[in-house]
């Protein structure tokens, strides 16, 4: 095999077969691919995924809502500050509600185990709020039936029946 | 594989224009081998021959305001992407990394009867070789040599490409020929 001589390319008098051989490599079908497809998103707008489309819909909506928000802002911290309260915050009561009142202290939520929840108590059952803000509610009436006991038997608590909570109100302490 | 799409280039790039997906598959396989094969010539490395190739196609259809009824889209496509090659090859300065083409007592393209498993090496390193002689030309006559010899446009093509005249042409690739022949006689094996 007679190999070619460089200098007769420069010439431009490599035969034409010789100088295919010279090509490089051509690109996999996969690496023309990406670049066709590439092309194809940057010069026809249809190609673009509907996805991108909407990114770029969403981040100009986006952008619009925050120069909105950014007006609104701007016009609230110009307007003066009143010394009269809102009518919404006069309509509030000023006196803690609960003043008159002894806090039944029942428990904290880190001192409450809830043993067992049967039934559908769990929509019901408060933990962790202060149990005279929020409805501590263990039961509603039509699950309560309330008899009698029978003569010589008292309530005990019973872990593996339903929960029980049993306090009295009585007047305020000093802890 | 698919039948090549009989329209003219004209007729596809407008209907590229109307966002016809088709037309530019069709356009983008008649020119591709073309296009890398200029740019691979200009830059001597497949990978930022394909982001030539690449980047040429899109700025050539998305410019094709200046492109219209001046020249035809081979040598309107060949403009931008030899302009891309020398732009990433400026920047990417991929000559130190390079194969340095010093002559060495061992003519790198011999052919062994005994391998003749080597003779896709020969060629490559005859590609090495081309593309470091090519590194050394000046930018202006490296563009010129490529656009006429891989290229494959007439002066007058080469010229409206440039926007130089016939005569300046000439000029370069004579002078490119001359350079081009000083560097790769020291390859020539004896």
């Amino acid at each position: 095999m007679t190999p070619p001589d460089p200098a007769r390319y420069a010439d431009g008098s490599l035969d034409p077969t010789t100088r295919r051989a010279l090509d490089p490599a051509p690109p996999t079908r996969a690496e023309w691919k990406r670049v066709s497809d590439h092309i194809a998103l940057r010069v026809l707008p249809c190609a673009r995924p509907a996805g991108q489309r909407g990114r770029r819909v969403a981040a100009a909506l986006a952008l619009a809502a925050c120069a909105v928000f950014a007006v609104l802002a701007w016009e609230w911290r110009k307007a003066p500050v009143t010394s009269n309260p809102p009518e919404s915050a006069k309509a509030r009561p000023e006196t803690d509600p609960l003043a008159e009142f002894a806090v039944l202290p029942v428990a904290t939520d880190d001192e409450m185990r809830i043993a067992t929840l049967r039934g559908d108590w769990g929509t019901g059952l408060v933990v962790g709020l202060h149990p005279l803000e929020g409805e501590l509610q263990l039961a509603t009436a039509g699950e309560v039936t309330v008899g009698r006991a029978p003569v010589g038997t008292e309530p005990a608590p019973d872990f593996d029946d339903e929960p029980m909570v049993i306090g009295f109100k009585g007047p305020r302490t000093s802890e | 594989m698919p039948r090549p799409d009989p329209a003219t280039d004209d007729e596809l790039v407008g209907r590229i224009a109307r966002g016809d997906a088709l037309a530019l598959d069709a356009l983008f396989v008649r020119h591709r081998e073309l296009a890398y094969r200029v740019a691979y010539r200009l830059l001597g490395h497949d990978a930022d021959a394909l982001d030539a190739v690449q980047d040429g196609f899109v700025n050539a259809l998305t410019h094709l305001g200046r492109f219209r009824g001046q020249s035809s889209f081979k040598t309107w496509l060949l403009k931008i992407v030899s302009n891309a090659a020398l732009d990433i090859g400026r920047v990417r300065q991929r000559q130190d990394a390079r194969y340095v083409g010093t002559p060495s007592d061992e003519c790198p393209w011999v052919a062994d009867d005994d391998a003749p498993a080597d003779a896709g090496l020969e060629r490559a390193d005859l590609r090495v070789v081309l593309a470091d002689a090519l590194a050394k030309l000046p930018a202006a006559q490296r563009q010129t040599f490529v656009l006429h010899v891989d290229g494959e446009l007439s002066y007058r093509e080469v010229a409206d490409v440039l926007g130089i005249s016939i005569g300046t042409v000439m000029s370069r690739l004579f002078y490119a020929r001359q350079r081009l022949k000083s560097f790769l006689a020291e390859y020539v094996c004896p």
